[in-house]
Formats: C-alpha cells, structure tokens, sequence
C-alpha cells in the first residue's frame, strides 16, 4: 500500500498511476482479509455481529473523510500532495498495527486438510457472494446516484454531497445492526428484513418526486 | 479467506459494470438502483441457502 501510493505520487505517467493503483490495491487487500481473519479471531465467542459491523464501518466512514478532506488538499495543493498525505496515513496506520495489535494468546491456527478445504470453500464461496452482493448494491447508490441527480437538473457538487450522507448513515446503521442481531437473538431475520427494506428504498428513491 | 475474498472483488467489479450496462440501456441513472434493489433482493435467499449447506455437504471424518 505504501510503494503503491508513493508511485502514484511520484509518477506523472498513465502507466506509473496505473502500477501504483495495482500495487497499493493488492497490499490493501491482503491487509483486508488478514484483518478480517485476526478480527474475528479476537471476538470469538462474543458478540461477533456488533463487532465486525463496527470492524467493516471504517471503511465508509474513511472513504466520507476522503471525500470531506482530500478534495480541499488536491485543490489546495495538487494531487500529488493527496497521495503524500494517504501515505502518511498508511504509514501511520501500519505503525499503529505493528505496536498495539496482539492475537489473543489462546488464539490457535485449525490445521485443514484438503477435504476440509473443500468444504470450507464452498461455505465461503456462497458467504461471500452473498456480501458481494448486498456491497454492489451499496456501491451503486454512490455511484449511479450523484448521476441520477445530475439528470434532475442538480449540480455534480450538490449531487456528491448528498449522496455522501449514505455513507455517514451507514457509519451508525450498519453497527447498530450488528447490536440488534446480537441482541434479538435472531440476526438472519435482521438481516432479511434490513435487505428488503433497503431494496424497496431503492426501488421508491429515483421515482420520487421530491428529487426533482 | 483467499476464496471467500477472490469471490467478494469479483463481484464488486463486475456489479457496478452490469448497474452501469443497465444505466446505458434504460437512458437512465435510476435503471442501475432497480440493479442494486435486485441483487440486495437476492441476499437473503442466498442466506437461507447457505443455512443448508452444511446439511447438505457429505460429513467429513
């Protein structure tokens, strides 16, 4: 993640930006499944629903900070002063990993075999499908809508801006979710009820009038 | 989790690319929310499907 985005600050070629994205995209990912795994790791056994909704909620409320904040710097500064500054993020981000994160000491590694493996695989496969599925849903409100607002006549700034309060709601829905499944005692009927509801607002929001 | 993580990006580019095919076909942004509205539709039968997996996999010793 860092080499990725030092590139893409030092580089002013197409294809430097495009190294630097590919490279800082892959280190971001390996950090995302790793933290996932030792995430879930240090709340076995408790309640695991609040805390991975709080643990996957930092990433839409960095990406509305990024909205709030790297703007103004790019404007200021240029770009290459936004990509110095994620860096540093990044940096500091790292150093807090490697000085305060701990496994819990009786965290231990099940051994798999292949057969297990299969297994495994194909619960995962379906799990992450399944949220594959509900963040292509998500990604598409801030996406296609500052697009759907524009044809409403809105401007693209305005448009952004409150399409980005999706993002600020989800910072406080989403883990008060989690606590509500944990709570209930019935997390899936949560989760069915949350989708449906979240569809049907999809359907109404672009034929609403009050858009317009 | 290499797994579980392949299938999670796979789906995250190539949802908004069909939201978008959507877009362009409708002439209109909103086509692409009818999309999202679907694929959360879809969520939690996949749920109930993946609550039968394990009774429907073979046991392993």
């Amino acid at each position: 993640m860092l080499t990725g985005t030092l590139a893409m600050a030092l580089s002013d070629s197409w294809t430097g930006q495009i190294a630097g994205r590919l490279v800082g995209g892959a280190g971001g990912v390996l950090l995302n499944v790793q933290m996932t795994k030792n995430g879930r790791r240090l709340v076995a056994g408790r309640e695991i629903a609040t805390a991975m909704a709080i643990f996957r909620q930092f990433m839409p409320a960095g990406v509305a900070l990024s909205l709030l904040t790297l703007p103004l710097i790019g404007t200021g500064y240029g770009v290459s002063a936004v990509y110095f500054v994620v860096t540093a993020l990044i940096g500091f981000g790292l150093v807090l990993l490697a000085t305060t994160y701990q496994l819990p000491a009786n965290s231990v590694t099940p051994a798999t075999t292949s057969a297990r493996l299969d297994r495994n695989a194909a619960i995962a496969v379906v799990a992450r499908f399944d949220l594959g599925l509900y963040n292509v849903g998500f990604v598409i409100i801030f996406s296609f809508g500052p697009s759907m607002l524009v044809e409403r006549s809105w401007s693209i700034a305005a448009a952004g801006s409150i399409i980005s309060i999706v993002l600020w709601v989800t910072v406080v829905s989403v883990p008060l979710g989690g606590l509500l499944a944990d709570r209930s005692g019935r997390p899936e009927l949560i989760l069915a009820g949350g989708c449906i509801a979240f569809a049907i607002l999809m359907v109404v929001l672009p034929r609403s009038t009050a858009w317009c | 989790m290499g797994v579980f993580y392949t299938l999670y990006y796979a789906t995250m580019m190539l949802g908004p690319a069909v939201g978008g095919a959507c877009a362009k076909w409708a002439g209109s942004a909103a086509a692409a929310f009818d999309f999202g509205a679907a694929v959360i539709v879809i969520c939690p039968v996949i749920l109930w499907a993946f609550n039968r997996i394990p009774a429907a996999l073979p046991k392993v010793a």
